[in-house]
């Protein structure tokens, strides 16, 4: 249990997609100028990430990797060059699916969500997390803790990113600066914040 | 001389300006407060930790000139020192203010002269006023900052503060973090030895004094404090190394009284973030009562490093805190909670109140939105006949 904290712990705070790789940015910028707005995408984003992220690992790890088809008596196969595509493919059937989910049997979520959902397929973040995944070899569990964190800290720094954009409205910015060149800039201090409890381990 | 008192008195309360008389209806006109006087105050404030803050760095000086038996001090401060007569006395009181002065003095003109240069500059391209507060601010800085601070880091700091805190923004009552804090930000992760190495605190060559805070980190455990020899009521009052301000707690809960008695700053946020440390603090202690670190009792985090300095004057920022009321709490928690978790769990930057500040600065036009979100909500509920609260 102390490693699947530590884990989400981590992805949330320390190593942030969106703040520590700014990974996911063209949604990052473009989809922040309402909190309620980011509210509903960041938890489109938490339900992909926890959903996507364990799922490429089951198949990095049953399928793909070098003699992860021993069970199939192909022990000799080595599919990891494949992993980009099938996370890719992956991602996006999912997001098809639970798409079609989530419209039968949840309207509500799926309303709330609205044209996120589909958007997310090309979200650079959820790939990430996938590839980040493979990269520090996590195990299954852990993969759980890391796909949840990753979509909670990306969903956090965005809900923040949208608070301070409200409050920017009152804002007299150069004009050379407004719109994209100050939320860049702001986005760049959300991080230099963070970096202040960067470091914090227990 | 009736004419006298009567202007004597106008500027009293100019300077305080407190009115008794409470209108009915809206608008309410308080005070003839501005914006001018609002950082003015900040900065009367804060004189008694800055006042403090000087004796103790000459007080520590001259007590290493004094343990190494210096025979000759390098550096004009020393000629000054030496011709005028003061000397290195630790236990002239005026011998450490002036000693202290001579070191903060060309820190804080360079700062302000950087503020105003990059102040006038915006205000000329962007054809607008210059802009309230630059004192405040290059004031707040200076008194965060370090006796061996180099001049060109001075500039850098202010620069980015002023600049990209503050200016970019639309200069006053518009910037997201106090620039103030965010120019010693900028410093911290781009200088770390600007206070994360042991020289940092004396400007006397070769002379390692650390803060207590930074004794209790390395040297492992509260014990140690006592052991060195710092007693509780001497950190309290202000005999400590540190940044130039930051020495005394006790001053600083002084500014924080007349702060909050002039009407300025939020007590809200200042009890809050009491109440945060305090938590924290006994959740730390009941997880781990032997750890050196999580044991450290509540009164000796209220003393060390900038803890009360940080909240009276940093983050009480009008601008960057929350505006409603139950937001404040709540900032004021997240603040004091934090600064623990930091000082506790952070092994690079441990002194935890200025990150603790900086991000919950961040978080603060989120958690106005959420209280005012909960308001909408109650009120629609109450205008539906809903459950009445």
């Amino acid at each position: 249990m102390g490693a699947f904290f530590d884990v989400f712990f981590r992805a949330v705070f320390l190593e942030n997609l969106a703040l520590a790789y700014f990974l996911g940015m063209c949604t990052f910028l473009a989809v922040s100028k309402q909190v309620k707005t980011t509210v509903g995408l960041g938890v489109a984003v938490i339900v992909v990430e926890t959903i996507s992220v364990p799922l490429n690992n089951l198949i990095y790890n049953f399928v793909l990797r070098e003699g992860a088809l021993a069970w199939a008596n192909l022990g000799h196969m080595d599919f990891s060059f494949l992993g980009l595509l099938s996370q890719i493919a992956v991602i996006a059937a999912m997001i098809q699916i639970l798409e079609m989910v989530l419209n039968r049997f949840f309207p509500a979520l799926y309303n709330t969500l609205g044209i996120f959902l589909p958007l997310l397929t090309v979200n650079c973040a959820i790939l990430g997390a996938s590839l980040f995944m493979v990269q520090r070899d996590l195990a299954f569990i852990e993969s759980v803790a890391f796909g949840f964190g990753a979509g909670v800290g990306w969903a956090l720094a965005i809900v923040m990113l949208a608070g301070l954009r409200e409050k920017m409205k009152y804002s007299d910015v150069p004009a050379g600066l407004e719109g994209l060149g100050i939320t860049f800039i702001t986005t760049g201090l959300i991080s230099l914040a963070f970096m202040g409890i960067a470091g914090l381990s227990f | 001389m009736n004419l006298l008192v009567k202007n004597f008195l106008t500027l009293v309360d100019r300077f305080m300006w407190s009115s008794r008389t409470v209108t009915r209806t809206a608008p309410h006109i308080r005070d003839a407060n501005n914006v001018q006087r609002l950082w003015n105050t900040f900065v009367f404030a804060s004189i008694p930790a800055w006042l403090v803050g000087m004796w103790s760095l000459g007080h520590q000086t001259n007590f290493a000139i004094m343990d190494f038996q210096l025979e000759s001090v390098p550096g004009w401060r020393a000629w000054l020192l030496s011709q005028s007569g003061i000397g290195f006395n630790p236990h002239s009181v005026l011998g450490s203010l002036v000693h202290g002065l001579l070191y903060f003095v060309p820190v804080f003109l360079t700062a302000l002269l950087t503020g105003a240069f990059w102040e006038s500059l915006f205000a000329t391209v962007r054809r607008q006023r210059v802009d309230e507060g630059l004192l405040a601010i290059t004031w707040l800085y200076c008194l965060l900052l370090p006796a061996t601070v180099p001049i060109y880091q001075v500039v850098l700091g202010m620069s980015f503060g002023v600049v990209v805190g503050k200016l970019i923004y639309g200069g006053s009552g518009r910037y997201l973090v106090s620039p103030a804090l965010l120019g010693l930000a900028f410093l911290v992760f781009s200088y770390p030895d600007l206070m994360y190495s042991p020289g940092a605190w004396v400007p006397v060559a070769g002379y390692d004094q650390p803060t207590v805070l930074e004794l209790v980190r390395d040297e492992g455990g509260v014990g140690v404090i006592t052991s060195v020899g710092y007693d509780f009521w001497q950190v309290f009052l202000g005999d400590q190394p540190g940044s130039f301000g930051l020495a005394s707690p006790f001053a600083a809960l002084l500014g924080g009284w007349f702060l909050v008695w002039t009407g300025m700053a939020s007590w809200r946020i200042m009890l809050g973030a009491f109440i945060g440390m305090m938590g924290m603090v006994l959740i730390c202690n009941s997880i781990a009562p032997n750890h050196e670190l999580f044991s450290m009792p509540w009164y000796w985090h209220l003393v060390l490093g900038g803890f009360v300095f940080g909240v009276v004057f940093i983050a009480t920022d009008p601008v960057t805190c929350p505006m409603t009321d139950p937001g404040r709490w709540g900032f004021g928690l997240f603040v004091g909670a934090l600064t623990v978790l930091i000082r506790v769990g952070n092994p690079a930057y441990y002194e935890g109140v200025m990150f603790a500040i900086l991000l919950a600065s961040m978080f603060s036009p989120l958690i106005d939105f959420i209280v005012i979100e909960k308001n909408i909500k109650r009120r629609r509920l109450r205008l539906s006949g809903g459950p009445d609260d």
